[in-house]
């Protein structure tokens, strides 16, 4: 998997934990906000659900509006981070 | 975790509030399961939770375990890093260097004597921030990461000192086909700081078998130029 930090220069960690779901945690060090651009290599022909948990709570993520994503939505999609927040996010079926 | 427990006394440290954020307790929480930590405490955990007149730190850990418990829920326990990339990191290095830097004969600036230290940070920030994950070994044991071979890359950030059990085990994930780059040392001592006749990494350097990366980087580290030498892709 690959993630890039869109704003150049953030200090922004992650880690990235692997089950037969995906977990990642992404946490933005930095007093400003970032984007991480990520791509996630899951099984074709399937559709998946993202759980997000943040500092409010749980919900369900959203791409483009939709509630589950196929494995090619999710080689390239972008979370946006505020200032000093954390995110995990689930990837499912 | 540690954190400042003059936090407890804005009035002695009013920056507090700027300095340790919530961030500051969810991010060092987080960061540590993700990679590997079994337990987490705080340091003067009651400085941050009863002794703070604001609460603003007890809200910070609140947060940080309700968040470790979600993850713990969706199998952040059982979860593994890919295995892709391994530092091994050398303490026998950084030490027998820095003795060298301040005591011995080394002609260059006493400043270099933390560049063994300085090398590893370096190396794991550029990967953090560049989104790429990576377990951590302590090159000096070698029985840790025996299985090396399993990974694809193997970055050693400053192997100055190298017992020969480690070569070894180097040698034969290079055998394998794993790819291995060494930055700033080739293994010139053993791991008692003992110098070998040539370096242990050179001939597999010579032979285009291990990778060499030696710039300057308490220099040069963030130059951008640096960075993306690093990362340029070879073939």
């Amino acid at each position: 998997m690959l993630i890039n930090w869109s704003d150049f220069g953030a200090v922004a960690d992650l880690g990235v934990r692997m089950t037969a779901d995906k977990l990642i945690v992404l946490i933005n060090w930095s007093d400003f906000d970032a984007v991480a651009d990520l791509g996630v290599r899951m099984t074709a022909d399937k559709r998946y659900r993202i759980l997000q948990r943040d500092l409010d709570g749980v919900r369900l993520l959203k791409l483009c509006d939709n509630e589950s994503v196929t494995s090619s939505d999710l080689n390239s999609f972008r979370v946006p981070l505020k200032a000093g927040e954390a995110k995990i996010l689930r990837i499912a079926e | 975790m540690n954190y400042s427990w003059g936090s407890a006394a804005p009035d002695k440290n009013p920056l507090c509030a700027e300095t340790y954020p919530h961030i500051c307790y969810i991010g060092a929480v987080l960061g540590g399961a993700v990679n590997g930590a079994t337990s987490l405490n705080f340091w003067r955990y009651n400085h941050a939770v009863n002794l703070d007149p604001i609460q603003r730190r007890r809200e910070g850990v609140k947060l940080a375990f309700s968040m470790l418990d979600t993850l713990a829920a969706w199998g952040g326990r059982t979860a593994r890093i890919p295995q892709d990339i391994a530092i091994l990191r050398s303490r026998a290095s950084e030490d027998w260097f820095q003795l060298k830097v301040l005591y011995g004969d080394y002609p260059g600036d006493r400043i270099d004597n933390t560049r063994g230290f300085d090398h590893f940070h370096w190396l794991a920030l550029q990967l953090l921030q560049n989104g790429y994950l990576f377990e951590t070994y302590f090159q000096d044991h070698a029985e840790a990461w025996e299985h090396a071979e399993s990974f694809k890359v193997i970055i050693l950030p400053f192997p100055y000192s190298m017992s020969m059990t480690a070569f070894g085990t180097l040698a034969a994930a290079v055998a394998k086909g794993v790819r291995v780059i060494a930055i700033g040392a080739r293994g010139e001592t053993d791991e008692l700081g003992n110098p070998y006749p040539q370096p242990l990494l050179k001939g597999l350097n010579d032979d285009g078998k291990v990778g060499y990366f030696d710039p300057d980087l308490q220099e040069k580290g963030s130059y951008p130029e640096t960075v993306k030498t690093f990362f340029k892709p070879t073939s």
